[in-house]
């Protein structure tokens, strides 16, 4: 009955001040009663015209009393489940709403080359790097900028190429495709007598994608990435496999996070 | 939108696929020098297509007018006569790529050296020097290739040596010379000296150019350019040679080059002038040759050299005045020949060629 007892009394306050207007006009809610309910219980005015109602009318004052309290309780367990089924629920929406404007990655990168090609017996596994500047459009399309360079025994290869990229963001994780075209130079380390390294630009065409993996708001592991890279250099084609591992680093923001 | 499970899935396979890949086809390598750009064009060749792939950094140069090249059985050094700078040149092959780099200084030759051949083992390196007469002998250092020249080389041979077949064994060398109708048989040492063996010198065919031993060393086969011919002589144990019953026996016009087939079942005489291919399959007892059925078969112009292919699959063409390696395909099983859908250029014309086990 305590809790009664002292909704009671704060109403009695709130009733004498119930004609009083703040300044833009606006009814001001009880004081007593923001204090009983505001705090943690938010409550819908509705619910409070309701209420309002019901003690104007002719049924007992304990009735109005517990009716008010009753639905007091009823309407902020509403709330606080309906907060916490957003907030379990969608995480994925709040975080789908943004991306970051740049991605900017580097790593590990590994390229299986075909050597055959230019005369090698067998493909060449070649090691290096991989560094990318992806330009977000929009949370899915953006513009990247690809550089890699490999290196092994008697054979380095540097790709600069250009391209769209399209992800799938999903709470954490980003999948993505694109088609990147560009150039490509290998430096074939052969001594033939009049040169002692043989160099060939030519272009370079790679479509593949790759999936990442948020590990705070602005580093993301790029677990992997695979390329199927087509390069023509040395008046021969080659057919390359390239597979990447790093990280990447967000700077600015695009899209806004919902308010709750 | 794909499953996630989905896309990790394809991309691991994508992935895995990239690291195992596919393993590059069986393949062989092929030499041919180029005296006109003074070096040497290289190329890989698929054991299955016979397709050639010019090796990156291909030509290579070497010394001046290359002629014979030949390829160590390790396949890891090449050597090359330069004819008018008298020297040959030593390559290491690199095993992956199979591109060429010169181990200098070169080593001497006698005068002109226009004919080389190697023991099956590749101990020791044979050069015929054209105008000084004689043959240089060299051991061959297995480990770094170098070559040294034994004792007593050069060792003087009839004038004019044009041809030079050596046993795979390395027991016996044989020669032809220009302008003689004569093979001169030499017994090799184990330091790499030769000692005329017995009777020295056997009767073959007239204009006797080109000389081959087949594998087994059982037979010298003798292309005599003058009256269209070749000769076939059996070994004896000292090294002698006796003519097989019915030598010599007719070929096409102008017999210029030899190759035996690596089971030595075939043999191959390139014509020279009638533009074809003459092929016999060779009793491997009697030496006696049966004509292929088909044969003379077409061949690119003026054929100049004949290479078999170590598998036995094709035979490689060089004609005179042309830059195309022309490819021919072998029927194993009856020795024809086909024309082949492969053939490959060199940088400039080739005069010889040498191609790995």
């Amino acid at each position: 009955m305590f809790s009664a007892a002292s909704a009671s009394s704060g109403f009695d306050r709130a009733s004498q001040k119930d004609n009083v207007l703040n300044r833009g006009g606006r009814r001001d809610r009880p004081q007593s009663l923001r204090r009983t309910v505001s705090a943690s219980n938010p409550i819908k005015p509705e619910a409070l015209a309701t209420c309002y109602s019901n003690l104007s009318s002719n049924q007992g004052i304990l009735a109005d009393i517990y009716t008010f309290i009753r639905m007091t309780i009823e309407l902020a367990v509403i709330r606080k489940t309906a907060l916490a089924f957003f907030l379990i629920l969608t995480p994925g929406f709040m975080a789908a709403q943004v991306a970051p404007r740049w991605e900017i990655f580097g790593g590990y990168s590994y390229r299986r080359m075909d050597t055959p090609t230019l005369g090698f017996a067998d493909y060449s596994n070649l090691h290096g790097w991989n560094a990318a500047a992806a330009f977000n459009l929009t949370r899915q399309w953006s513009f990247a900028l690809d550089l890699s360079g490999h290196y092994g025994s008697h054979l380095n290869v540097f790709n600069y190429m250009i391209g769209p990229q399209y992800a799938w963001r999903r709470e954490k994780s980003k999948f993505f495709i694109h088609g990147l075209f560009g150039k490509v130079q290998e430096v074939v380390d052969v001594p033939n007598g009049t040169q002692n390294s043989l160099k060939s630009v030519g272009r370079s065409v790679a479509g593949g994608g790759g999936f990442d993996w948020d590990y705070s708001s602005r580093f993301t592991i790029r677990v992997v990435q695979a390329d199927f890279v087509s390069t023509n250099t040395f008046g021969t084609t080659q057919n390359d496999i390239r597979v990447s591992t790093g990280l990447i680093f967000h700077l600015g923001q695009i899209g806004h996070r919902p308010k709750l | 939108m794909m499953p996630s499970k989905t896309l990790s899935l394809w991309w691991i396979v994508l992935a895995l696929a990239g690291l195992t890949g596919c393993s590059a086809s069986s393949s062989h390598l092929a030499y041919v020098s180029l005296p006109v750009s003074n070096a040497v064009d290289a190329f890989r060749v698929n054991n299955d297509s016979g397709k050639f792939t010019v090796i990156v950094g291909s030509p290579f140069l070497a010394g001046n007018s290359p002629g014979p090249v030949i390829v160590s059985p390790s396949k890891e050094f090449l050597y090359v006569a330069n004819r008018t700078e008298d020297t040959i040149s030593l390559f290491k092959i690199d095993s992956n790529i199979g591109s060429l780099t010169e181990v200098t200084p070169r080593t001497g030759t006698g005068f002109s050296p226009n004919s080389m051949v190697m023991d099956g083992g590749g101990k020791f390196l044979f050069v015929a020097n054209q105008v000084s007469s004689s043959i240089s002998v060299y051991s061959i250092n297995s480990g770094s290739g170098a070559l040294t020249e034994v004792t007593g080389s050069p060792f003087s041979t009839q004038p004019s040596p044009v041809g030079l077949a050596v046993t795979s064994s390395g027991s016996f060398l044989y020669v032809v010379n220009s302008n003689l109708k004569l093979v001169f048989g030499y017994a090799v040492g184990s330091d790499g000296t030769l000692q005329p063996v017995p009777g020295a010198r056997f009767a073959v065919g007239a204009g006797a150019f080109a000389i081959a031993v087949d594998p087994g060393d059982k037979f010298v086969y003798v292309a005599n350019a003058a009256d269209d011919t070749v000769s076939i002589l059996s070994i004896a144990s000292a090294g002698d040679l006796t003519p097989v019953a019915g030598s010599p026996f007719d070929t096409g016009t102008a017999p210029i080059a030899i190759a035996v087939s690596p089971s030595g079942q075939y043999l191959y005489i390139a014509n020279h002038t009638s533009n074809n291919i003459t092929a016999y399959s060779i009793d491997s007892d009697t030496g006696v040759p049966t004509a292929v059925a088909g044969s003379p078969f077409s061949a690119s112009s003026t054929p100049v050299s004949l290479v078999a292919d170590p598998n036995g699959k094709f035979l490689y063409v060089l004609s005179q005045g042309s830059a195309v390696i022309a490819t021919l395909s072998v029927t194993s099983s009856t020795g024809v020949l086909a024309t082949g859908t492969q053939s490959a250029s060199a940088a400039s014309i080739p005069v010889s060629m040498s191609v790995t086990k």
